[in-house]
């Protein structure tokens, strides 16, 4: 949650550099209870619902915590309202609290200080406000609405996220299915609203459902895999960038549009071929490699604070179908940001879209599967995801060097099995930019592991890697590292986006 | 004696028409036979007066005869008229001829009337065993069995008709000469008038023609007398196979047939609920044969049939499946192989005896591949093999087509038929869809001396065609029987009657001659008869007793309900009360539409309409929300309110009330259920002459009687009274304490709308798109499934009918002449960029160019929760809502407009307020709108002098808006508010 832009104010290097890890790991953490010898996912993140009542029909797409620390969600059926006595440790006690309602499909949440809060509905960027205290809203107002939509369902807007300077982004979906009321302009791009008016910067997204702020201030979005869309991934917007789905291309003809036209292309090309190419095409931070990480991520939020353990400075997706939270750590080479994904914690009782921190430092997880089904037992929910404070053993991160990867860990590792090369599996591959339904992994590769160097301490491996591939996904294989006290990784894959080679 | 002659015999014991213990009909016999023997078609009736009479009978159209009648049974039918039916009223035209002619003649004819229209398809269909049982409750229970009789004997109606197919010799009844105790029949009952169905109607009608002609009977025969039933579809296929069952397998054939039965399933998704789906095919399979299905994903199948075990003994069963597939024996689960799977076989061992076995197999495909096989080992076998289909069998049974397709039209036969047609006189009743014939009518009234010439002649020995043997050349043989030749005569004899009847008598007669009287009661004649009560049930939930079963006696029925309200049960097949079984037959406007004036003035006395009470203020919409409440009087213990059940049993909806009912009888009603003449279970609801609910207007019975009298006239639009328990039915936005606003698609209007409902029961959709308000309606508000479940986008729209779709265009307009078209509303967004198609609605106006409003937001009354909504619009702020007013006659709504401006706007703005075909002020000082959307206005205020335009030879209501500078805020402003009633 990047409501404050002061809380922005962070210096990249600070979390994701490569200068040495952000934060030193507890050598003596405790590693959590060992029942049939293996820590479980539970053993470190405690999940609880939020009980709701009968008849509130709470399908949570957007989550903000007020300034005096409730948490404010939104619905798809728009609603909004504030969680009020949420905090017990069972959250027994907790209620909602209609706050506005009427709203069209609002997809996200910012609660200022100042009392306004803003939404993205399908029409309009706007803003609500509670004039007398009541916890109810008294006016919303229109902030930006200069955009139409068809009629069609899959016109979703995503957002808003506030900016370091202060401006509000937010992202649209593109149609899929029948327009009733005509095709329409500005579909499948990142916004940013300037004097109420929605301004196009990037172009070609398909499925944005989640964005935010990094702590270093640049705007990440994810996208679900489609046509023209490979993979599910994670991408930077950059002004002027296109991210390859041609839907909305023909708006770019208009004035509003402030760069460069994006290219034509054809159907069935390799993604890092035409980046080569395109300089306009961009290619995302992480690739969500489809029902290995997730299917459809959505929601994401940086962890500045430490609220998770070893993980400061590390971003937290929340995946819709698999009912998963994934983990993602990312480093900036040859000024591109790129980075690894690791599953974190499945089984929560929904698919989840949205996330945000709350007032106490848990993960408050918003949940609905409406209309794609997905895991877990329910159809809609609050979910709060804990810390427990028990340490894993995990692969911190995750970092491309120049022929090979650093990895690092959150326990020493067992030195005698990460010398051995053995023990690394390791494969490459990439997606095709065509107008299929999602893309098979092409170009597959296993990679030969050289060399692999433990540190002294036990905290990183330095792997030689024959082979590396500019846009590809390396896909590891760790299941045969054993930590110092002789456990296995809690989760012993990682799925690193090589984009740039490090020089 | 085969089983099914029997049934026959029993349904050929058809009952003549008969009087009522010591009652005088109303409907003299001879006028009765005038009319239903088409006398007046030949004979001419001595004037209007006379004709309206004898209400004469129509004969079957016969333009498509071809497709629906069977030759033989034509072929017998016109050999033997009333032999084949013997309430027949055609009379005998051939009698007269020798018999090697009229054999001839009936070839001749036969093959005429087989010419006309297409001929039928003769196709063996499989029978419908389910279809057959619902067509044998259907023809009971909404209400065939009242004119025609019972189809069978009410004894084997605990067997099934698969079960009476099977056995050899039918369950024996109970012996008639045990006699019943004797029924108590109250006098003026009317003995059941049993148009018993002929035994060879097997032999009439194709399936797809007597399904048609149930559905619509008065196509064939408009003057009503076979009314329609308003059956749906399936419930006229259901009555049409289960009349025509003779034809289901011919006597003596096996009725058991190797293989399975299958239903066929087409689910969404999953497993289909083999117990509740309803099958999309059913018929024979060849054993476990997925070849029946008619896709390759997502069905079901479930076989059923008999397995014949040649041995007893340990025997292996098995299912090899794609997807899941599960096997019972004698009920019993043998093999599971369940679950969403590539092909997998599982077996498993059952200890049976050797015989038949019960089998059931259910089977489905979500996607990919399909497969099934049934397979069995013997005791004492290794080998998994096949169930052989002899092995299996189920009860195979179809129905016989019509005719064997050997009945050919001989077109030399055919011209001979049609000369005789029209020479014989057919052509005075029968339609056949050719003017040459058709018009022929003339020749057959021009034929036979006027009904006043016969009065002179008639006479049995005289001839006619009354006669036996008829004896002219050109009369036509009735063979009435004495009894009804005499009266025909008698009637003759004397003089004939010219005067137009009194109301009352005449629909006396018309109660007799449409057997009203055999469901109703008025006037102390008719009413169901004891015999046949048993056929009359309810939808046992209602729990209202014999009202639910019988329809409501008539007597005074003109003092009870206003002539629309007849009309609708007439005439528009309304139900109000949806718990009878029975149905009200449907005589068509020609027959019957005169009759709610006369009802009103036979039975309206001259007492004068009560006045109307006070204005329904919210204060007084609360106390009638009260006084019909929980702790009020309780009307909702027993009564529906707009479509909400009641707390207890379903007695009659009370929003219909006010709509159907006259305001004295209501009175009478309430003040003493038993002053009126109506079987009612209402209660007194005043103890010791007291109302008990004293905390309301004093505890005045008669002010609460109007009280709840002006709250009924909001009709289905009622505010609910208090303690009524709504049900969440999923989606359904009910607003109970506070406005709701749900955004949505809205059809026709744009995908930015906000539908906002209130607790009142008035609601409106405001397109924020364009900036307008785009309808109001009244009643239920909004079902949201398509934007509440699954991935939704569907375009939405108001839950109910009854409402008003205001102007298209913008509320405001700068127009340079007060008579200048008005500008259409845009969407605000900016065009879409180059190759975007724009689905935007072309300009309705080219001449006027549209205006761009934008859209401000919103602001919410923290009390109601109403929002009013603020745009901008010709550099003025406008901010309009809607709330509900409440009126007696029903609720309307008041609409608010405030508009500002920070300096004067630019050119003449306007308001338009309503358009219609005219626009009329009227003494109350509202304006009456007439056109597609009916509706009066009345300002509250209005900043400028309302003017009606003429505009396209439309008329429009329109506001030069006048604009006022605050002094205080330097603000100028203008601030509107009108009623709007529908």
């Amino acid at each position: 949650m990047v409501s404050n832009p002061a809380s922005c104010a962070l210096a990249a290097a600070a979390f994701c550099g490569l200068s040495g890890p952000a934060f030193s790991v507890a050598q003596d953490g405790e590693v959590g209870p060992v029942e049939d010898g293996f820590p479980r996912e539970s053993d470190f993140v405690e999940t609880v619902s939020y009980p709701i009542p009968e008849g509130l029909e709470l399908e949570v797409s957007g989550i903000a915590i007020l300034p005096d620390g409730r948490p404010l969600v939104c619905t798809r059926r728009g609603e909004v309202y504030v969680v009020l006595d949420g905090g017990a440790d069972d959250l027994s006690g907790a209620r909602f609290h209609k706050f506005a309602e009427g709203l069209q499909e609002p997809l996200g949440l910012v609660a200022d200080e100042d009392g306004w809060i803003y939404t993205a509905q399908r029409g309009e960027i706007s803003r609500m406000r509670d004039d007398d205290g009541d916890d109810s809203m008294d006016r919303l107002e229109v902030v930006a609405d200069d955009w139409e939509i068809s009629g069609n369902y899959h016109e979703y807007n995503f957002g808003p996220r506030r900016a370091p300077d202060g401006s509000l982004w937010f992202t649209t979906n593109k149609p899929f299915g029948s327009e009733p009321f005509g095709s329409v302009a500005w579909r499948g791009f990142a916004m940013r609203v300037e004097d109420g008016s929605a301004v196009p910067k990037a172009a070609g997204l398909r499925s944005p459902a989640g964005l935010q702020f990094s702590p270093w201030g640049d705007l990440f979005y994810t996208d679900n895999q489609g046509e023209w869309c490979g993979a599910s991934k994670m991408s930077l917007v950059e002004p002027g960038g296109y991210h390859g789905h041609p839907h909305g291309v023909p708006s770019c003809g208009d004035e509003r549009w402030q760069f460069p036209l994006p290219p034509e292309h054809k159907s069935g090309i390799l993604m890092p071929d035409f980046a080569r190419e395109e300089a306009m095409f961009q290619l995302p931070a992480v690739w969500f490699p489809y029902d290995k990480v997730g299917r459809s991520p959505a929601g994401f939020v940086w962890d500045t604070e430490g609220h998770f353990g070893p993980f400061r400075g590390q971003c937290f997706v929340v995946d819709q179908y698999e009912a998963l939270v994934m983990r993602v750590s990312l480093e900036q080479v040859q000024g591109h940001w790129q980075g690894a994904v690791y599953r974190f914690r499945e089984g929560l009782a929904c698919g989840a879209i949205r996330a945000a921190w709350g007032a106490d430092g848990s993960l408050l997880v918003g949940e609905t599967n409406r209309g794609w089904g997905g895991k877990g037992h329910a159809s809609l929910g609050l979910e709060r995801l804990r810390w427990k404070g028990n340490m894993p053993f995990e692969v911190l991160s995750t970092h491309v060097q120049p022929g090979g990867f650093e990895l690092r860990f959150t326990l020493p590792v067992d030195v005698g099995s990460a010398a051995e090369v053995g023990s690394y599996g390791l494969k490459s591959y990439t997606y095709l930019l065509h107008s299929d339904y999602g893309s098979p992994e092409v170009e597959v590769q296993e990679l030969e592991v050289t060399g692999a160097v433990p540190a002294a301490d036990g905290l990183s491996v330095r792997l030689a890697v024959k082979g590396l591939r500019e846009g590809y996904v390396h896909e590891f294989d760790l299941s045969g590292l054993r930590s110092a006290r002789g456990l296995p990784l809690l989760h012993d894959q990682a799925y690193y986006t090589l984009i740039k080679f490090h020089r | 004696m085969s089983a099914s002659t029997a049934l026959w015999i029993f349904a050929t014991l058809g009952v003549s028409p008969q009087s009522p213990t010591g009652t005088e009909l109303p409907l003299p016999r001879a006028e009765e036979i005038l009319g239903s023997h088409g006398c007046v078609t030949c004979h001419v009736a001595p004037g209007e007066a006379a004709v309206e009479r004898y209400q004469p009978k129509s004969a079957p159209d016969l333009s498509a005869a071809a497709s629906r009648l069977g030759a033989d049974w034509l072929r017998g039918f016109l050999l033997d008229p009333r032999g084949v039916k013997p309430w027949v009223t055609m009379p005998d035209l051939l009698g007269k001829l020798g018999e090697d002619d009229r054999a001839s003649a009936v070839e001749d004819l036969t093959h005429y009337v087989l010419s006309l229209g297409e001929p039928m398809v003769h196709a063996a269909e499989p029978a419908d065993l389910d279809l057959l049982e619902d067509g044998r409750w259907l023809y009971r229970e909404t209400g065939c069995v009242v004119c025609h009789g019972p189809a069978e004997p009410d004894y084997l109606l605990d067997w099934t008709l698969a079960e009476l197919w099977e056995v050899e010799t039918l369950p024996v009844g109970p012996d008639p000469a045990d006699g019943e105790d004797e029924l108590w029949v109250p006098d003026g009952t009317l003995e059941p008038w049993n148009r018993a169905l002929s035994p060879l109607v097997e032999n009439k009608y194709t399936a797809a023609a007597l399904e048609s002609f149930l559905l619509d009977p008065l196509a064939l025969r408009p003057s009503g007398h076979m009314p329609n039933m308003e059956l749906d579809a399936e419930e006229a296929q259901a009555i049409a196979a289960y009349l025509l069952r003779a034809r289901v397998r011919p006597q003596g054939q096996a009725t058991r047939v190797p293989g399975l039965a299958y239903e066929l399933f087409e689910q969404k998704a999953g497993v289909p609920d083999f117990e509740n789906d309803k099958p999309v095919a059913k018929g024979s399979a060849v054993g476990a044969d997925i070849g029946v299905r008619r896709r390759d994903d997502n069905f079901g199948l479930r076989f059923t049939g008999t397995l014949e075990l040649p041995e007893a003994g340990e025997w292996r069963f098995a299912t090899n499946s794609d997807d899941g597939s599960m096997l019972w024996i004698d009920g019993e689960l043998v093999v599971d192989n369940g679950g969403n799977h590539a092909p997998r076989t599982i077996e498993a061992t059952a200890q049976l005896e050797a015989g038949p076995h019960e089998l059931l197999l259910t089977f489905f495909e979500q996607g990919g591949g399909e497969t099934l096989e049934l397979l069995w080992a013997a005791p004492g076998s290794d080998e998994l093999v096949d169930i052989p289909v002899e092995a299996m069998s189920h009860l195979g049974l179809g129905v016989r087509p019509l005719e064997d397709g050997s009945f050919q039209v001989d077109a030399r036969r055919a011209r001979a038929g049609k000369a005789l047609f029209s020479g014989l006189g057919c052509a005075a009743c029968h339609s056949v869809g050719d003017p040459a014939i058709d018009d022929l009518e003339s020749v057959g009234t021009a034929a036979g001396p006027s009904l006043g010439e016969l009065a002179g002649l008639a006479g049995l020995d005289r001839g006619g065609c009354l006669a036996v043997p008829a004896d002219s050349e050109r009369a036509a043989r009735y063979a009435l029987d004495p009894g009804d030749q005499a009266a025909v005569m008698g009637y003759l004899a004397g003089d004939l009657p010219v005067a137009q009847l009194a109301e009352g008598p005449r629909l006396a007669r018309q109660f007799q001659r449409m057997n009203c009287y055999g469901c109703h009661r008025r006037d102390e004649l008719g009413g169901v008869h004891p015999a046949i009560k048993e056929y009359f049930v309810a939808d046992e939930e209602a729990e209202v007793g014999d009202e639910a079963r019988y329809p409501p006696p008539l007597t005074g029925v003109g003092a009870k309900l206003r002539v629309p309200a007849l009309h609708a049960v007439l005439t528009e097949a309304e139900r109000v009360r949806p718990y009878v079984a029975v149905r009200m037959p449907q005589y068509g406007d020609e027959a019957v539409g005169w009759m709610p004036a006369a009802f009103e003035a036979a039975d309206r006395s001259g007492e004068t309409e009560p006045a109307r009470g006070e204005d329904l203020s919210p204060e007084r919409l609360a106390m009638a929300q009260h006084l019909t409440g929980r702790e009020g009087l309780g009307c909702i213990q027993c009564h529906d309110f707009a479509g909400v059940a009641s707390l207890g049993i379903r007695a009659v909806d009370m929003a219909g009330m006010h709509d159907r009912l006259r305001p004295v009888w209501f009175q009478r009603l309430l003040r003493d259920p038993a002053s009126v003449n109506m079987n009612t279970r209402m209660a007194n609801l005043w103890i010791d002459g007291k109302s008990p609910v004293q905390e309301v207007l004093d505890g005045d019975i008669d002010a609460q009687v109007q009280l709840i009298w002006d709250y009924l006239s909001l009709g289905s639009a009622m505010p609910y009274p208090e303690g009524l328990v709504v049900p969440d039915e999923a989606f359904e936005v009910q607003p109970k304490d506070r406005a709701r606003s749900v955004g949505v698609f809205w059809k026709e209007v744009g995908p930015r709308v906000v539908a906002v409902g209130s607790p009142e029961r008035v609601h409106f959709a405001f397109d924020v798109g364009a900036s307008r308000m785009d309808q109001i309606w009244r009643g239920a508000f909004l079902n949201a499934r398509g934007t509440w479940q699954g991935r939704a986008g569907q375009l939405e729209g108001p839950a109910s009918a009854d409402g008003v779709r205001l102007p298209a265009g913008p509320l405001l307009a700068n127009l340079a002449e007060p008579g200048a078209p008005w500008p259409s509303a845009a969407a605000e967004a900016s065009g879409p960029g180059p190759g975007v198609d724009s689905g935007e609605a072309p300009d309705p106006d080219p001449g006027s160019p549209a205006q761009i409003a934008q859209a401000l937001g919103r602001e919410i009354d923290g009390a109601t929760g109403l929002p009013a909504f603020r745009y901008g619009l010709l550099g003025l702020e406008v901010i309009e809502t809607l709330e509900a007013r409440l009126a007696i006659g029903g609720a309307g709504a008041l609409r608010r407009v405030e508009v500002s401006a920070d300096v004067p706007p630019e050119g003449r703005i306007w308001l338009r307020v309503a358009t219609g075909e005219t626009i009329e002020l009227e003494a109350d000082g509202a304006y009456a709108i007439t056109g597609e959307q009916p509706h009066r206005v009345r300002f509250e205020r209005v900043a400028g002098e309302a003017q009606i335009v003429s505009v396209d030879g439309a008329n429009e209501l329109r506001v030069p808006l006048e604009l006022t500078l605050s002094e205080d805020s330097g603000q100028l402003s203008a601030s509107f508010a009108w009623e709007i009633q529908w």
